[in-house]
């Protein structure tokens, strides 16, 4: 092991999703591969080891979250007073652990307090028992609806945070795209602090459309349909509909042929329906490396979910986006927001239909490959974003 | 007592194995069936099992950081070399644990083979709530066998095992029985000590297993043909079992019609785990697995072969099997003394690693295929042991709501 060995401290936010993990497991490798003598500690509660391979030189911290069933009896106030002791375990654990660290580079994900400010304290703890560590807070361009993230913001103080605490602000979006500064109405001297990244995109797989198809079982030629539904989650009405848009089209499209990938969080039951729909040609799957399927693809269908986006866009394959019905807009902004630059077609949730997607499917299947690559290539030459984010913390991980 | 809250913290400290966290998982279900409101935190550091096997309802995982160095070890193997870890990370460990148990305020916190918690990382914990929450009930869970008497006495004095149980635990719950192993006398416990005392029996899953029929859908095995059972456990040093039972496959095979399944275990080495398959003879009848639920496996199973650990073990006699077991030859001499005990009231076949060759395997799976499974000894019925463990924690909890 070298002599000094440099620490980074990473927290990431995560409920339900892989989004939050994925993404900072990216980083993770990135930073790591570029600095020999680092090593990294994720903060999280998602129970990651199961579903993901932890780089060398990377461990983690589990936090943990409170899984009682809503039948357990209980009053509102035992109730509130048991989140709240779970949220304490928390908030301590990211105290003590950012405070034995050191770390020399801290990374925020997402939450620059943490969930529900969960990680106020241990922030301003070290950053006064370390006056030498850089704070980075890395955002997603688009995270809810702005109005509401800038008022969610005020009530917890993050504003004062971004000023006081934070040395650097990571954007993983591009600012043509959509600008952080006006939507969060950050002010100038926190929009000095702003450092647009690209979108951060794991290292895109080789295209191997035949061996994809073999590998499936599916036919050599015809129009090739990838739909993904990020963890699978709530999934299930896009992919039904995806099934049920695709017999629409067969005779349409001689040799339409797709691939579904449900996800490691659907539903057993909603996975069986699928499974009983599909055909030898229209595959269900219940998970799958989805960015190697999609840079196979003549068209993707996916969920709004930052991840599946930019792995589509990566995959430079025109992309029908059906974003999550939520009351949290973030989704659908991602999905209008790409249709109004031509890059995607959107299908909001409440209009989804086979008829809808159908629709989607024939405009990405109509699309020329090549003029619609190069597009997109105007707008967003690379996703690189991990690692211009690992070339912007690299100053501050030198040997010393 | 079933209404009111109860916060059960089980610290389950595992090196290498998966045992620790199994036994902490089975003991929080059924004190979670038991009383409707617990909740429970488990803390632990290995990665690895996180996820392997579902966690009880209402309880979370708490993972510790573990940045040990790779690189060779005395023997020249490339692993993990906690010894020379950063010892900042040590202490966060401890200072990570002492916080949990003070923001949680469990009613509960269990302790699993190691009273000071692996390099003494639970002593700030431990200190914590003797002073701040006395009414905690502070319980160790002990496996009676955890290496000879010699060993065991050794180790405890250089750790300062005795004065921590006798200065933070209130109970020392053995997953074992007197008649079997006294832990008192053989680990040389003072009456202080040996008072607080429980004998449990052997704390394995309880409950029906899957039926037969999903569980060979499952490993991919024949409808109809026999079944012969090689688990290793986690697998970190399962091959040499492992090859030795691939060498006697063919007069296996030559001798009675059966299927073999392997499970190999989510933490045996890529390269073994390559080895292993690679010397699979072709057409021989044979499944392999990395993981998978062994004990469903074992239900199936006509014939047991497996390591001599608390889990394996107790799972295969809990089944009714007689299994042929190789133990670990360590230093500690854990294995094969529970083999050496286990085997002197007629419950398995010990083989030692040295003596391992094809003719005895042979003759194992031989014999067992045919006269089927035996009664299950009475220390190894899982729900009796179950009841005795929260027998034996009720007034605990009683008394940590007073």
């Amino acid at each position: 092991m070298p002599e000094s060995v440099c620490t980074v401290l990473l927290y990431a936010q995560d409920n339900h999703g892989l989004g939050h993990i994925n993404r900072t497991l990216t980083i993770v490798r990135h930073i790591l591969d570029a600095h020999q003598h680092a090593m990294a500690v994720i903060v999280t509660k998602s129970p990651i080891a199961s579903i993901f391979t932890v780089p060398e030189r990377c461990d983690y911290i589990k936090l943990p979250t409170r899984r009682t069933p809503p039948a357990v009896k209980q009053t509102a106030a035992e109730s509130v007073a048991a989140r709240e002791r779970y949220h304490a375990v928390r908030r301590q654990l990211l105290r003590a652990a950012a405070l034995g660290l050191a770390p020399e580079v801290v990374v925020v994900d997402h939450e620059p307090l943490g969930f529900a400010g969960e990680f106020r304290d241990g922030l301003y703890a070290l950053k006064e028992q370390s006056p030498t560590t850089r704070f980075v807070y890395g955002m997603r361009d688009i995270m809810d609806d702005p109005a509401h993230t800038r008022t969610h913001w005020r009530d917890l103080g993050v504003y004062e945070a971004l000023e006081t605490l934070y040395d650097g602000i990571v954007v993983y979006g591009s600012p043509h795209l959509y600008d952080v500064a006006q939507a969060y109405d950050l002010p100038p001297t926190v929009q000095a602090k702003l450092h647009y990244c690209g979108y951060v995109v794991r290292d895109a797989p080789a295209a191997d459309a035949a061996g994809m198809r073999a590998r499936y079982g599916l036919p050599p030629t015809g129009p090739f349909v990838v739909a993904a539904v990020g963890s699978g989650s709530d999934g299930y009405p896009v992919l039904a509909a995806t099934l049920a848009a695709l017999r629409q089209l067969q005779h349409h499209y001689p040799g339409l042929c797709a691939v579904l990938v449900a996800g490691p969080f659907m539903p057993p039951q909603h996975l069986a329906a699928l499974h009983a729909q599909a055909t030898p040609t229209c595959r269900v799957v219940p998970q799958a490396d989805c960015f190697e399927l999609m840079v196979a693809a003549d068209a993707i269908i996916s969920m709004g979910g930052y991840n599946s986006v930019c792995e589509a866009l990566a995959a430079a394959r025109p992309l029908v986006i059906v974003p999550r019905a939520s009351h949290k807009v973030e989704q659908l902004l991602r999905g209008q927001l790409l249709a109004q630059h031509d890059l995607a077609y959107c299908v909001p949730p409440q209009t989804l239909s086979a008829e809808t997607l159908a629709a989607g499917v024939r405009w990405a299947l109509g699309r020329d490959q090549a003029q619609h690559a190069a597009r997109l290539h105007r707008l967003l030459p690379a996703f690189d974003g991990a690692q211009r984010l690992t070339e912007y913390v690299t100053p501050w991980l030198a040997p010393r | 007592m079933p209404d009111r809250e109860i916060r059960l913290l089980f610290y389950c400290q595992d090196a290498a194995g998966l045992g620790h966290l199994r036994r902490a998982v089975t003991l929080a279900a059924h004190l979670g069936r038991v009383f409707p409101q617990a909740e429970a935190l488990f803390v632990t550091r290995n990665a690895a099992t996180l996820g392997l096997f579902d966690l009880p309802p209402r309880s979370d995982v708490v993972k510790l950081p573990s940045l040990a160095p790779v690189g060779p070890d005395a023997q020249g193997e490339i692993r993990a070399l906690p010894d020379r870890e950063d010892a900042r990370y040590q202490r966060l460990r401890a200072t990570l644990i002492r916080e949990v148990v003070r923001e949680f305020q469990p009613h509960l916190v269990h302790v699993d083979n190691e009273p000071l918690g692996v390099q003494g990382e639970l002593q700030p914990a431990l200190t914590y709530v003797q002073q701040a929450s006395p009414r905690t009930a502070v319980v160790f869970g002990l496996r009676d066998i955890r290496g000879t008497a010699a060993h065991v006495r050794q180790k405890w004095q250089s750790r300062g095992i005795y004065g921590a149980l006798e200065r933070f635990y209130q109970r020392i719950v053995v997953y074992g029985e007197r008649t079997l192993y006294d832990v008192a006398d053989h680990y040389a416990l003072t009456p202080a000590i040996a008072t607080r005392l429980t004998y449990c029996g052997y704390v394995v899953q309880p409950g029906a297993p899957p039926d037969e029929a999903s569980v060979r859908r499952e490993f991919g095995l024949p409808r109809d043909l026999p079944v012969v059972a090689v688990t290793v456990g986690s697998g970190t040093d399962g091959y040499t079992l492992l090859r030795a039972y691939l060498a006697a496959l063919p007069h296996v095979v030559h001798q009675v019609p059966v299927h073999s399944v392997i499970v190999t275990g989510p933490l045996m080495p890529p390269e073994q785990r390559d080895l292993v398959q690679a010397s699979r003879g072709r057409g021989l009848p044979l499944t392999l697995h990395t993981s998978g639920d062994t004990r469903a496996l074992m239900a199936v199973a006509q014939a047991v072969i497996c390591r001599g650990g608390y889990n394996s073990v107790g799972e295969a006699l809990s089944l009714g099997h007689h299994p042929l077991v190789i133990p670990r030859e360590t230093q500690s001499g854990e294995q094969a003394l529970r083999a050496q005990i286990f085997q002197s009231h007629g419950w398995c076949t010990m083989l030692r690693e040295h003596d391992l060759c094809a003719e005895r395997i042979v003759q194992h799976v031989v014999t067992r295929i045919g006269p089927g499974r035996g009664a299950v000894p009475r220390s190894f019925v899982p729900d009796q042991a179950l009841v005795r463990v929260e027998s034996a924690l009720c007034p605990l909890l009683e008394a940590s709501h007073a």
